[in-house]
């Protein structure tokens, strides 16, 4: 099973590149940066990042799943009064050096005999001068978000597992880091 | 877990779960809250999945652990 970003998404969060970073804005996220959207406001362009879920059944049970969502802004949707807590200004001004999309694939295996593979994009990393800002799921079920602001990728906190209550069943979890240039040469 | 009122229960449980969180936000469809980066507490009256109220608890602490609670009556649970 694979969940991961469409070329129009990628698209959009390669039109950032090279861009200045102004401020990430969001009147729904909570002091820890836990919530259901984030947008990406440079000098021109802005994005959101939001996440919906999605029912699915490789597990063997209906289950709910989140995934990554990037879309263009509706216009005037950061216009107007806005409160000031709402926007988040650390690395303003930097330029957006480069962006990865950061792919896992979890696979389950019940006494040694593989039962699925689940690959899905994690999380949206953004490089400027000073550090790095991650969007990411915060589980891969709760349809929620969390942001980072990181100085070393390696750093960047891992998506927990999915759940199990089989002492038979182990998972094995891979993770790239995926440029945006080369995540659309693999969507074409 | 099973309940005869499985909306009460989860909402009676997640206002329990939430107590001292550092914050609490509107999600798609429920609530989530932090407690620090490494805990959240999501609630959704009506899950995407079976339609019962779903409670996922993230613990990437000192003793990770997570949970996805799904709240149903006995007559639903009968049938699953």
């Amino acid at each position: 099973m694979k969940s991961i970003m469409k070329r129009s998404e990628i698209q959009l969060l390669t039109s950032l590149i090279g861009k200045k970073f102004l401020h990430l804005v969001s009147a729904n996220l909570t002091p820890d940066l836990v919530g259901d959207s984030v947008y990406v406001v440079t000098e021109f362009d802005s994005i959101k990042i939001g996440s919906r879920v999605v029912v699915l059944n490789f597990e063997g049970i209906d289950e709910e799943y989140t995934v990554l969502t990037v879309s263009s802004l509706e216009s005037g949707v950061l216009s107007g009064n806005r409160n000031s807590q709402d926007r988040f200004y650390k690395f303003s001004n930097e330029e957006i050096i480069q962006g990865y999309v950061f792919r896992e694939t979890i696979t389950e295996y019940e006494n040694d005999v593989e039962n699925w593979t689940y690959e899905s994009d994690v999380a949206v990393v953004f490089q400027l001068k000073s550090g790095f800002i991650s969007v990411s799921k915060d589980t891969h079920n709760n349809g929620v978000l969390q942001v980072e602001y990181l100085y070393d990728l390696e750093t960047l906190t891992n998506v927990p597992n999915l759940y199990s209550d089989n002492l038979f069943v182990t998972h094995t979890i891979s993770r790239s880091k995926v440029s945006f240039s080369d995540s659309l040469e693999e969507l074409n | 877990m099973v309940s005869d009122t499985p909306l009460t229960s989860a909402i009676e449980f997640f206002n329990k779960l939430r107590i001292s969180s550092e914050g609490l936000v509107t999600i798609p469809g429920g609530w989530t809250a932090s407690f620090g980066k490494q805990i959240t507490v999501t609630f959704r009256p009506k899950s995407t999945s079976d339609g019962s109220p779903a409670i996922d608890i993230k613990n990437q602490g000192q003793s990770p652990d997570n949970y996805k609670i799904h709240f149903v009556t006995p007559e639903s649970r009968k049938n699953r």
